[in-house]
């Protein structure tokens, strides 16, 4: 379910990340002299026009639509407070897993590439859901196409990881969607397979 | 303070020197990619850990602090890249036996 931006929306939009990109601007000058900030400004309001230009244009943005926006975003927020140090625990465990692989004499990996088809629905999800597969144990999100994902597994236990579906599952967590309890995985042996 | 400074930055760099291990022992491009996006993620945050207990609250720390979390985002997206772009191109990764 999406819905088309309104005007006072897309103003918010672009006053939000002016501010914050003006911010991390003054973050890494740390100079309050008014030459610097001018050229701050200025530089954030360029970084937003040239992010609306390459990534919004005119295709439709994909809102979600919620019953209760403030109530999402609020569980939302803790949520994902309680995600980050779950990925950050899961990064290092990953590190270890592909540092194992790495430095035994054997080289024991056994690398394929499966794909399967997510759950969720909104965008956002799906590329959080991308990133994380990415930095968890041995695994790369190589493509995402209309919800079909293919990942390249460096060994059998990063393959069996990503049948159990635990990132998915905390991913549809954060935004309210729902996930199974396994993932089907199809094999990729061809480039056919896809090739789009 | 700075010993655990210390002890930060030498396990980033150990992990540093697993990455570089990784690009030249692993069989093929994909599983390449996986050293770099995996343990260069974790070397860096270990440095830049290491580097921000050294440092303590100042301002530099917040630079360290978002260059960790910049990088954090930019490698996966990096990784994520380089492969669609291989398999786009019709590289396929190496397989060590063929499955059934």
């Amino acid at each position: 379910m999406d819905v088309r931006p309104t005007k006072i929306r897309q103003t918010l939009r672009w006053t939000v990340q002016t501010l914050a990109l003006f911010a991390v601007w003054f973050a890494f000058s740390g100079h309050t002299e008014i030459e610097f900030l001018v050229v701050g400004a200025v530089v954030a309001v360029l970084g937003t026009a040239l992010t609306h230009w390459l990534f919004a244009g005119d295709q439709d943005p994909r809102f979600m639509h919620v019953p209760y926006p403030f109530l999402w975003f609020v569980r939302g927020f803790f949520r994902s407070l309680l995600y980050i140090p779950w990925l950050l625990w899961e990064i290092l465990v990953s590190n270890l897993h592909v540092a194992y692989l790495v430095l035994h004499p054997r080289l024991p990996v056994e690398p394929n590439l499966v794909g399967f088809d997510t759950s969720l629905q909104s965008e956002t999800a799906q590329v959080l859901l991308a990133q994380s597969i990415t930095l968890t144990p041995g695994t790369v999100t190589v493509d995402v196409t209309d919800g079909r994902f293919i990942v390249h597994c460096l060994s059998n236990k990063s393959r069996q990881g990503m049948e159990e579906g635990s990132i998915q599952r905390k991913v549809a967590g954060i935004f309210g969607e729902s996930a199974p309890d396994r993932v089907r995985l199809t094999d990729v042996v061809r480039v056919e397979q896809v090739l789009p | 303070m700075n010993v655990a400074g210390d002890v930060f930055i030498g396990l980033g760099l150990v992990f540093m020197v697993i990455t570089a291990l990784g690009l030249v022992r692993l069989p093929d491009f994909f599983s390449r990619v996986h050293a770099v996006s995996k343990s260069e993620t974790l070397g860096i945050a270990l440095l830049l850990l290491g580097l921000i207990l050294h440092e303590g609250a100042t301002l530099l720390s917040l630079k360290f602090a978002l260059i960790l979390v910049f990088v954090a985002i930019a490698n996966p997206v990096g990784a994520h890249l380089l492969t669609r772009a291989a398999l786009r191109t019709g590289q396929m990764p190496w397989r060590k036996e063929e499955r059934g």
